[in-house]
């Protein structure tokens, strides 16, 4: 766990470092070719994008060649459910994906670059599994409420700081229309778990099993966030 | 062009990072209920019955400590397809361990005042005679019971028993000689007459020795009406085929038994009937007359279906004064059972007057009290039932005999607990009134928290919360005492801490005790190691 925060500290330490580094290479790249290259203006985006939390939206905005500022959102909500007809459960797994985020793309060449920020991550996964049938213990009908459903609620933690690598960009100085590909790692921390349960599996959902749980998770803390986008020049 | 390569490198080295880091946390997903176990509270149970054999003669639990006897019980009766084991267990015989048996009624049944849940427990134990009782619940709850055997070698007081093998039949199975048996205490005589031919229920002759067994069972000592076959409180057969729940005001009770040299067991008579007679002692109350046994009453003869546990009218039979001062009965019978000389009463009701508990140095909350009922004219026994009585919470007796005079004693056994007076007179114990009794306490303990959860040794990450009946007791008596688990937890009271006790809890015939000196943290908790039929057959583990 040392080495994972020694790289991501070293990796924002790199990031915010890079924006003077290559702001000033560009900035007598630029002065260099004024005479080749059109005058830049700093300019407004907004963009769809399709990630690994849900669709959202995103607004651009370009203070350099090099340096972009994004705040946007995603959302997605759906359920999987499947029926395990040997065990007679029916399992639903239900993402509610919802974030917000801000964040700096560095340039470092003119269609590649790093990003880095903070995503408020509200999302949340509850993964539930309920019986179909009625059960026979001994002599005794158990019916499927008598029985009971459990549920797994899993919640990353809120601020959870990103940094990726893209190609391409969000916004573009001489089209209307602008392309962005991104793929980073979103560390949301140790995730917290919260179990319920009904009838007789009520015990299941103690304190000590969300414990076990949140500590088999312990490692699963950086999400592989992935990211088409696609953007309109505003002015 | 370097700036640009050492820029992707950099790039390239994150994206690495990115990667390497993420998919190890993919690979840990699969392994995400690692550790945990799926616990059950098994709670099923609405209804349940623990039940205690005793040896009528010692009072011991029969299977206590070193005895590893069992008692096998059949159910029978009404709601007999609906009893099952406390686990859910439905064996054709269940058996008692350690002298308990916890019993339950499939939760699919609902008693009620409307729609009681009835069923009579029959046991069969070798050299004990066969008991029964009958069960009659109108609610859900925790009952408890006890049933006293008979061990026929051992009877307890008021039993007088005779083995006689003087008798003998030819190959037809037909007597050679008068067989003439008389009890010892000389209370009860049975006589086969010469020419009678003994028959086993197959149709089979009974040859060679013949063996009469012949108890009587004294209708005014404690003990014997205990251990009475079927119990006072019972469930009748009348003529017109209707089935009867009252109460016995007995006469005299005698077990016969006879049997030919191959121990095969005669079931009838024929060419002669075999002659009973009983004196009937002048302290007998009858409940017909409401007074004193006189010459002339007309007293009900009753025969015992072994199979079933219940009473089958047989005849009346008429009371005479003999010139000793006794009264005697004389009956004839042509086939071989127990015989019951008893006064039926029939008015019950479900629910007895209210009685509130009430004192100011209560240990517990609540307890299990004993009611034992016995008749004011000549203070025989009647009845006994145990209930959970807690403190200012009016409780009520169950199936009571109404319209009848009672004395009623209030024991907590083992819990230190005596009531104010010895017994309490009641005139009518269906009447609405109220009994207020005020409860001591000779003990003063501590609540302790006693946990329990179960396993199934081929699958450790199941878990089961059992409910159930727990015993304890101090290590260094017998005397149990009984609270109820709910769900893998018991609160149990009246608990000296420091002290060494033993725990136990009776399932599927298994008995499992554990010895635990509660400590200053009142708090106890055990593992129960589940038998592999419960494992396998009811939990599908």
């Amino acid at each position: 766990m040392k080495n994972l925060k020694t790289i991501i500290s070293f990796l924002l330490i790199v990031l915010l470092s890079i924006p003077g580094i290559i702001y000033s290479q560009n900035y007598e790249q630029t002065s260099e070719n004024t005479k080749i290259r059109s005058e830049f203006k700093p300019g407004w985006a907004i963009s769809t994008k399709v990630t690994t939390l849900g669709p959202g939206l995103e607004i651009v905005k370009s203070f350099s060649r090099t340096f972009n500022v994004r705040v946007g959102g995603t959302y997605l909500d759906f359920s999987v459910s499947k029926e395990f007809e040997n065990i007679k459960v029916e399992g639903t797994a239900d993402f509610d994906l919802q974030s917000y985020s801000l964040l700096g793309d560095v340039f470092i060449t003119k269609n590649l670059h790093f990003t880095g920020g903070l995503i408020y991550n509200l999302s949340e996964e509850y993964i539930s599994a309920r019986p179909i049938n009625s059960f026979n213990i001994g002599h005794i009908t158990v019916g499927p409420e008598e029985l009971g459903s459990l549920s797994i609620k899993v919640t990353p933690e809120k601020y959870c700081p990103y940094f990726g690598i893209g190609i391409g960009n969000p916004i573009s100085y001489s089209k209307v229309f602008s392309i962005n590909m991104e793929i980073g790692a979103l560390y949301h921390g140790y995730p917290k778990i919260d179990m319920e349960a009904t009838g007789m599996i009520t015990p299941t959902a103690s304190v000590i099993q969300e414990e076990i749980i949140e500590n088999n998770l312990k490692s699963f803390n950086l999400f592989l966030l992935a990211t088409i986008q696609l953007s309109i020049k505003l002015f | 062009m370097k700036k640009s390569s050492t820029l992707f490198k950099i790039a390239s080295i994150g994206f690495l990072i990115a990667i390497i880091l993420t998919i190890p946390s993919c690979k840990k997903l699969t392994n995400l209920t690692e550790g945990t176990k799926l616990i059950i509270d098994y709670n099923l149970i609405k209804t349940s019955f623990t039940i205690k054999f005793y040896d009528a003669a010692t009072g011991i639990l029969i299977g206590e400590a070193e005895d590893n006897r069992s008692v096998d019980v059949t159910i029978f009766g009404q709601n007999a397809n609906d009893v099952l084991d406390i686990t859910g267990t439905q064996p054709i015989t269940f058996h008692s361990a350690e002298g308990f048996l916890a019993l339950a009624i499939n939760p699919d049944v609902t008693p009620s005042l409307t729609n009681p849940a009835k069923f009579t427990i029959v046991t069969h134990l070798d050299g004990y005679l066969t008991n029964s009782k009958a069960i009659t619940v109108y609610k859900e709850g925790n009952y408890i019971y006890d049933i006293y055997l008979v061990d026929i070698n051992n009877p307890p007081n008021g039993v007088s028993r005779i083995s006689n093998h003087s008798g003998h039949s030819n190959n037809e199975g037909v007597v050679e000689e008068d067989i003439i048996v008389t009890t010892p205490n000389g209370m009860a005589t049975v006589t086969i007459y010469a020419g009678t031919i003994l028959k086993e229920g197959n149709g089979n002759p009974c040859t060679g020795t013949i063996t009469v067994n012949l108890a009587h069972f004294s209708n005014l000592e404690y003990e014997s009406l205990l251990a009475f076959p079927g119990g006072l409180e019972t469930t009748v057969n009348m003529p017109d085929g209707s089935v009867d729940e009252g109460l016995f005001f007995s006469a005299g009770f005698i077990s016969l038994d006879v049997f030919d040299e191959n121990w095969s067991t005669a079931d009838s008579a024929y060419i002669h009937a075999v002659n009973m007679q009983m004196f009937v002692p002048e302290e007998t109350y009858n409940s017909s007359t409401l007074g004193g046994v006189a010459d002339g009453d007309i007293l009900p003869l009753w025969s015992y279906n072994l199979n079933e546990g219940t009473w089958d009218f047989e005849l009346n039979d008429t009371i005479n004064a003999t010139d000793k001062g006794l009264f005697e009965v004389i009956s004839n019978t042509w086939h071989f059972s127990y015989w019951n000389w008893d006064w039926f009463w029939g008015e019950y009701c479900p629910e007895g007057l209210e009685i509130n508990f009430h004192s100011e140095d209560y240990t517990c909350d609540c307890y299990w009290l004993k009611a034992t009922i016995t008749n004011p004219y000549n203070g025989a026994y009647m009845m006994s039932s145990w209930f959970y009585a807690c403190n200012n919470e009016p409780v009520r007796l169950l199936y009571v005999p109404a319209f009848f005079p009672v004395n009623i004693t209030f024991t907590g056994y083992c819990n230190g607990l005596y009531t104010e007076l010895d017994y309490y007179y009641i005139d009518n114990l269906c009447a609405a009134d109220i009994l207020d009794i005020t409860l001591y306490s000779e003990t003063i303990g501590s609540n302790v928290l006693f946990e329990i959860s179960g396993y199934c040794p081929n699958n450790p990450n199941f878990e089961v919360r059992p409910t159930l009946g727990v015993w304890f007791r101090p290590a260094n008596n017998w005397c149990w005492q009984y609270a109820f688990m709910y769900n893998g937890y018991a609160d149990i009271c009246n608990v000296i801490l420091g002290e060494p006790y033993v725990f136990g809890v009776v399932y599927d015939g298994h008995w499992t005790e554990y010895t635990v000196t509660p400590d200053y943290d009142a708090y106890i908790y055990q593992e129960l190691e589940l038998t592999d039929d419960i494992c396998t057959n009811v939990l599908g583990l």
